[in-house]
């Protein structure tokens, strides 16, 4: 099982505010699929428009990611500049 | 972390940059300098009405005029569906940036393009466009983002419901979106505090400001390819935009980077480009349009305006125990302001048990807000680096103290929930508190302001090759437009890998048929990312050298090493031969297997953020209300400078015009939502007499994933300076204004309403 | 309309060129001579981008007429190094990294040249409110500054 951090807007919008989310995966792709299964919705909306930090690393398109046990996943917007 | 820097050759030097003589010297292309033969001149119809139903467009008097060679509307380009797509890191809505790009059923702001006309001079064209007749439903507007989220606000997009929220709403309003962040409970923090401070605060839109208005030439063949060459932060971008609004294969658009005048963020989109293209295809001549000054204040940029809510609590000590920040960021006409971003950095310099942040994207009738360095964080950062200032001063601590006291390090989980790896925010604040400058003793109507800022950087997409030309020399292509100097930085660190001569690298940025995708040059990525690809890339030609060496000397390629430039063998059981230098392998290349280069087409990740604190003091008139900045050191943590005079040239600019956003800029519009001031003498950008010098002081904690340790460098120093000048004014007045610009007229009415 | 002949001299060369009577002097540069060095930032006056020298005067060629230059003499960017020779505030700003996107960095150095022919040992205020006119939004003047007094300390050692 991996744990899955969304913030508390994504939380309210897909998990009934449940913020913690654990699923079965060893990489990013299997994650999306295994969240899209619990939560309608929200692997899509991870994949098409949100980034996703493992272990402090921001990923603007995570994929093919190992992720852990162990690994701190974080769903966050996505973020551009000047 | 404390170990000592390693001694680079080029790395960390002052070389002179390899476009610089054309920059001196008149020659360097830009934007508008392009004439081709058969040249025609385009200009664009904008919007009287800063909201309004365009009922009908009548054309045919300007394409009667003599000398014009196309008019197109809308209906011109095809209709784009109301989805966003991922386009780079971006999500961008095609329909949204086709409409901004020309209207279609509405006109959303005053300056909105809504037809665009070709002539073959200037004058005829400006003619034309004023012959072009367009029927409009004038509709009542909205400006202010709290005007704009009233029940009863006139409502832009009939078809926009607020997102983020659930369930969702039955009525469309001009709140685009929610977001929210929240870690631990910040009810609870407030509880446990000693003093909690509440400040509403509200900051007004501002432009990029590049002095280079927006310029394109752009030719389309009768076959359907198309030659662009622009000005812009991003030619993969226009590329792809371009694609995308006119339903052109990316194959057929090919668009060189011309110099960039400046872009700040704000040339990260399209305007120009593809009316350009559609008025070629027309006119089957190339067409050049040029944005005046009037027409970039009134149809470009802007980033957000916003208001506030930070409430913050601390114990007697210092430590904070709760924070909580609501924000309305304007977007302007179309969904898609930085507050994302802006709420996520609010608190982002702090290590927090306890924070919530609630964030709105507004759309109010004004330009579409498109990135300007660090989109969002300097809104939301001064309303906190303004409260973290008011909590010191009531508890009695030194800005600086609290700050450490409180200050985010490794480890710490920042309140969008990633946990920081090695960043160096408490080495900016003791840089700054070991300054002379800090330690100084102001006069009379002086003070002094503290402020610190904090920026993610970005890593993506970037692309490099490097050919080892006959006679030894180093052609390094790449192709992230060069606004501040970085086509050094890549030869430096292009230099620094192979072992060989800065000055034998000649570094280009070139067109999109010449390399793979960029992302857009942009949130403080080239250095780290194109950099990243460029070191790739030179360890990809090492390889390659490393392999011809052992060719020549008939041995394994494992027994040759590359050391300062040269092939040399592993050990002396390799064999007893004479180093080879890349000039020397260069030579016999065809011997050994034709031309020798190296590629590297990446997506970097692991950008490391960074952080910077500023200390400014000003002196404030008590009769005129007029701020003047006395003095400025800007501290920021910049992992490795590659080029360090760039790097503060990069922090001096962006403080400016973070001090420029405090004091002087806003946008004034009148009853009817039209904008009075667009023009450099009414929107004023400081000036060199309004300014003293700007320290900058350059920390290094180097950025562990980058091999030179870059962490980017550009959008951080216009973060602080917001709130830096803003608690000077504080202390000197002994009065807090919260709200943004600080012209002299709100400061004595603020004077005298504390009387 | 009618097109007005005029004989000027740009750069020390004489020159022609056909021009309409509300062509600015900055147009007719660009478009018609081919120097476009010279930039325009706001054909209004307000950014300086457009700086040239006409008869020995700082000018901003964008509020100067096209007409206005016949007879006399131009001086643009592009004839402030001598051949090979950059200037040397062309070599200091250079050096010393005073451009970043060097857009602002013709009409800068026009402005800078008219000041330190006129006054080898100006004060830091007083190149401040000289190049008052002269924007720059990326730099934030600093090394623009620095580098104009240090070609004036230079100059002075010469
Ligand atoms: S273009 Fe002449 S002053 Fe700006
Ligand atoms: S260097 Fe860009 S405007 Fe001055």
């Amino acid at each position: 099982m991996v744990k899955v951090t969304l913030s508390s807007g994504t939380a309210q919008q897909f998990t009934n505010g449940v913020t913690e989310v654990n699923v079965e995966a060893k990489n990013v792709r299997q994650m999306f699929k295994a969240l899209e299964a619990d939560f309608p919705g929200l692997g899509e909306e991870i994949q098409t428009s949100m980034s996703v930090a493992i272990d402090g690393v921001i990923l603007p398109d995570p994929f093919l990611e190992e992720v852990t046990e162990d690994s701190e996943i974080y769903v966050l917007p996505k973020i551009g500049g000047g | 972390m404390n170990e000592q820097p390693k001694q680079y050759k080029w790395v960390g030097t002052r070389a002179i940059r390899p476009d610089g003589v054309d920059k001196v010297t008149g020659r360097a292309m830009y934007g508008a300098d392009l004439a081709l033969p058969g040249m025609v001149e385009g200009k664009v119809v904008r919007s009287p009405h800063a909201h309004a139903r365009i009922i009908s467009i009548d054309t045919s008097k300007a394409e009667a005029l003599k000398g014009v060679t196309a008019v197109i509307t809308a209906a011109d380009m095809p209709v784009a569906d109301s989805k966003p797509v991922a386009s780079g890191e971006a999500m961008i809505n095609f329909k949204d940036l086709a409409n901004n790009v020309l209207a279609r059923e509405k006109a959303l702001y005053e300056g909105q393009a809504v037809a665009a006309v070709a002539a073959t001079t200037a004058a005829i064209a400006e003619k034309a466009a004023a012959l072009v007749v367009v029927n409009y439903e004038v509709l009542p507007h909205v400006i202010d983002v709290m005007e704009a989220i009233k029940e009863d606000a006139p409502v832009l997009h009939d078809d926009m419901f607020t997102g983020g929220v659930k369930p969702k709403p039955e009525k469309a309003s001009n709140v685009a979106n929610r977001v929210e962040f929240a870690l631990g409970d910040a009810e609870a923090g407030f509880a446990a505090a000693d003093l909690v401070i509440e400040r509403k605060f509200t900051t007004e839109p501002v432009h990029q400001g590049y002095i280079e208005p927006h310029a394109v030439v752009a030719d389309m063949n009768p076959d359907g390819k198309v030659d662009v060459f622009c000005s812009s932060q991003g030619h993969f971008m226009v590329r792809a935009f371009c694609s995308q609004l006119l339903h052109i294969e990316m194959s057929k658009i090919k668009v060189t980077a011309a110099e960039i005048g400046g872009g700040f963020g704000g040339k990260t989109t399209v305007y120009l480009e593809p009316l350009a293209i559609m008025l070629s295809r027309k006119s089957g001549r190339p067409v050049r349009m040029t944005m005046s000054r009037e027409e970039v204040f009134r149809g470009s940029g802007a980033t957000s305006g916003a208001a506030m809510t930070i409430k913050m609590g601390a114990t007697k000590d210092g430590k904070i125990t709760g924070a909580y920040a609501e924000l309305y960021l304007q977007a302007g006409a179309f969904p898609g302001s930085p507050v994302g971003p802006a709420a996520m950095t609010a608190f982002a310099p702090y290590d927090l048990d306890n924070v919530k942040v609630v964030g709105f994207d507004v759309v109010s009738n004004r330009q579409k807000v498109v990135a300007y360095r660090a989109p969002g964080a300097p809104i939301s950062e001064y309303g906190v680096e303004s409260v973290v200032d008011e909590l010191a001063s009531e508890l009695g601590i030194d800005p600086i103290e609290i700050r450490t006291i409180n200050a985010a390090k490794e480890g710490t989980q920042a309140a969008y929930g990633v946990k920081f790896g090695t960043i160096g925010f408490q080495e900016t604040l003791d840089a700054a508190k070991a300054t002379e400058h800090f330690k100084t003793p102001l006069g009379p109507n002086q003070g002094r302001g503290v402020a610190s800022g904090f920026w993610f950087n970005i890593g993506g997409e970037s692309c490099a090759g490097i050919r080892v030309n006959e006679d030894g020399s180093i052609s390094l292509t790449e192709g992230s437009p060069d606004i501040g100097g970085s086509r050094a930085s890549m030869a430096l660190m292009a230099a620094e890998t192979l072992g060989v001569d800065y000055h034998s690298i000649k570094p280009s940025v070139v067109d999109t048929d010449a390399i793979g995708y960029h992302f857009v040059t942009g949130g403080s990525r080239v250095t780290f990312a194109t950099g990243m690809a460029v070191v790739e890339a030179s360890k990809a030609a090492i390889d390659e050298l490393r392999a011809r060496a052992a060719k020549v000397w008939d041995v394994d390629v494992d027994g040759v090493v590359w050391e300062d430039g040269h092939a040399k063998p592993a050990s002396t059981n390799v064999g007893d031969f004479e180093p080879m230098s890349l000039a020397e392998i260069a030579k016999v290349a065809n011997k050994t297997g034709g031309p020798i280069s190296g590629h590297a087409d990446i997506n970097a990740k692991g950008a490391g953020p960074a952080f910077g604190t500023h200390i400014c003091d000003v002196e404030v008139d008590p009769d005129t209300g007029h701020v003047t900045v006395l003095r400025y050191t800007a501290v920021q943590d910049a992992g490795r400078a590659i080029h360090p005079a760039y790097v503060e040239g990069q922090i001096q600019g962006g403080a400016v015009q973070g001090i420029g956003w405090a004091l002087n800029e806003e946008y004034i519009y009148d009853k009817n939502g039209r904008l009075e001031n667009a023009g450099f003498l009414d929107y004023r950008v400081p000036v060199a007499s309004d300014l003293p010098m700007i320290d900058a002081i350059i920390v290094e904690v180097p950025n562990p994933t980058h091999p030179f340790g870059v962490r980017g460098v550009g959008e951080v120093p216009i973060i602080p300076p917001l709130a830096a000048v803003s608690n000077a004014v504080a202390a000197a007045t002994g009065v807090r204004f919260n709200q943004l610009p600080l012209s002299p007229p709100t400061i004595l009415a603020g004077i005298a309403a504390s009387k | 309309m009618a097109k007005h002949h005029i004989t000027t001299t740009i750069n020390g060369e004489e020159a022609e060129y056909l021009c309409e009577p509300q062509e600015t002097l900055l147009d007719v540069l660009r478009d018609q001579v081919g120097l476009t060095g010279t930039k325009e930032g706001c054909s209004s006056g307000d950014c300086g981008a457009c700086s040239v020298m006409l008869d020995g005067r700082l000018v901003c060629s964008c509020l100067v007429l096209g007409v206005e230059a016949a007879g006399k003499a131009v001086e643009t960017i592009e004839g402030m190094a001598d051949g090979e020779n950059l200037h040397p505030l062309q070599q200091k700003f250079l050096e010393e990294a005073a451009l970043q996107c060097g857009f602002c960095t013709p009409g800068v150095l026009v402005a800078a040249k008219a000041l330190l022919d006129t006054n080898n040992n100006p004060t830091e205020t007083e190149v401040r409110y000289w190049l008052a006119g002269n924007l720059c939004r990326c730099t934030g003047y600093d090394k623009i500054i620095r580098a104009v007094m240090d070609t004036a300390a230079d100059m002075r050692g010469a």
